[in-house]
């Protein structure tokens, strides 16, 4: 390890304690793979076609299939990726589904006693949350951009509301093993409404990536989510290390919390499972599993 | 000792009410905004502690109400806690959305969770 791999990695890993600031849970955003969950979302500078949501850039020179799965407050969400390069340009679709096929409708009354009652029938009611994005990406070296759009689509009952947001982003590779990365999502172009999947304030992140070595990689970021937190950025930190060939071990602090993850890489397939603590004794740890096929083999390793 | 062990476990086992939340019930659903407030029912098989906590989908906490004991419940003979946990003013609050109500109730050292969705449109 050179010298200033050493002092990047003293760096990286000695300011995780200006995250730690509030005690509320980070919000579970279901369209995060297990990496970047394992990565504390942090891994937006890093080319990687899972990333596509956070940083449409990084999918520039990069290709494959993945599905997602993630569970949270006994919703089920999938969502699957794909990217392919053509003419020097690289494109992308992700879509996510979401639904409840068990809620009872139910209507209010009065008992005999005056005091309020449900009473529940047996038609169901129809919740969906559908959200599909496009993007492109072209890398000139040692600059890559990308820029792509995402349609929400929420189904409350007969209620149907739709929002469309923009997305960009850029990343810079410099000093051969650092790379800078910035991204606006979130960006309102169309919006009916404003509830918690369809949030309405851009989000900015930047970050850093820094590769110590073949299997290491560190990551910080800033990011500045008005939907969740209204005050101040908030601070993300993670290392990605290959144990072997195969196995990546991933650690990092998402703002006030600690996340992890693992996998197998069985180049170009690869499995992972990325976990978040949850900060409250209600909420459950978010768990994120992804499959994902890179179409031809990296060999980032050697 | 040992009868007056054997005695209080058997008192126990025939006279003492193991505590039990039946039959949960959040609405009405969907919700109407301007229109309707937040019921809950359920019976509860002894006096109790109750917290309840209201997420969205992606678990940010929008309200959480506590009751030390059951007086809020207009309880009847059988059990049955039947009241208005949020009234529609403070339903307006609330985005158009689906929200997850979790309940979380204490006695005798035991914890019970009940958890239910309700569409507020």
């Amino acid at each position: 390890m050179s010298l200033l791999s050493k002092c990047g990695l003293i760096f990286l890993t000695s300011i995780t304690i200006m995250g730690l600031s509030t005690n509320e849970t980070p919000l579970m955003d279901p369209s995060l793979s297990a990496r970047e969950l394992g990565l504390s979302k942090a891994a937006f500078t890093d080319h990687h076609f899972n990333h596509m949501l956070r940083n449409p850039a990084t999918i520039a020179k990069t290709k494959g299939i993945a599905i997602h799965a993630n569970e949270f407050l006994g919703i089920d969400y999938s969502s699957i990726t794909f990217v392919h390069e053509s003419i020097n340009t690289s494109f992308g679709i992700h879509y996510l589904g979401s639904n409840i096929d068990n809620m009872k409708r139910s209507v209010s009354g009065k008992d005999s006693n005056g005091n309020p009652i449900i009473k529940e029938t047996e038609d169901l009611i129809p919740y969906e949350y559908h959200a599909i994005s496009i993007a492109t990406a072209k890398k000139l070296d040692p600059i890559s951009f990308g820029a792509g759009l995402r349609q929400k689509t929420l189904v409350l009952d007969n209620r149907t509301t739709t929002s469309i947001e923009g997305i960009g982003g850029i990343t810079i590779d410099f000093l051969s093993h650092f790379t800078f990365g910035f991204s606006a999502r979130n960006i309102m172009i169309e919006k009916e409404t404003k509830n918690a999947l369809q949030s309405t304030q851009p989000i900015f992140s930047t970050g850093l990536k820094f590769a110590a070595t073949k299997r290491t990689s560190l990551f910080l970021a800033l990011i500045e989510n008005k939907n969740e937190v209204t005050t101040h950025a908030t601070f993300h930190t993670s290392v990605e290390h290959y144990l072997n060939d195969f196995i990546p071990i991933r650690i990092g602090l998402d703002h006030n919390r600690y996340t992890f993850g693992t996998g197998l890489l069985l180049d170009p397939f690869e499995i992972d499972i990325g976990w978040a603590q949850s900060k409250s004794d209600i909420l459950p740890d978010q768990i994120t599993l992804s499959f994902s096929y890179a179409l031809e083999e990296k060999n980032h390793l050697y | 000792m040992k009868h007056l062990l054997l005695l209080i476990v058997t008192s126990y086992l025939l006279y003492g009410t193991a505590f039990d939340i039946e039959v949960f019930k959040a609405g009405p659903n969907p919700l109407v905004q301007q229109k309707d407030g937040l019921i809950i029912n359920y019976t509860a098989s002894i006096p109790h502690q109750s917290d309840y906590y209201i997420y969205n989908v992606t678990g940010q906490r929008l309200k959480r109400i506590s009751f030390e004991n059951s007086s809020h419940c207009n309880t009847t003979s059988a059990g049955e806690c039947n009241f208005e946990l949020l009234n529609t003013i403070e339903m307006q609050q609330l985005h158009k959305q689906l929200i997850v109500i979790i309940a979380v109730f204490k006695a005798n050292n035991q914890t019970i969770k009940k958890k239910r969705y309700v569409i507020i449109k």
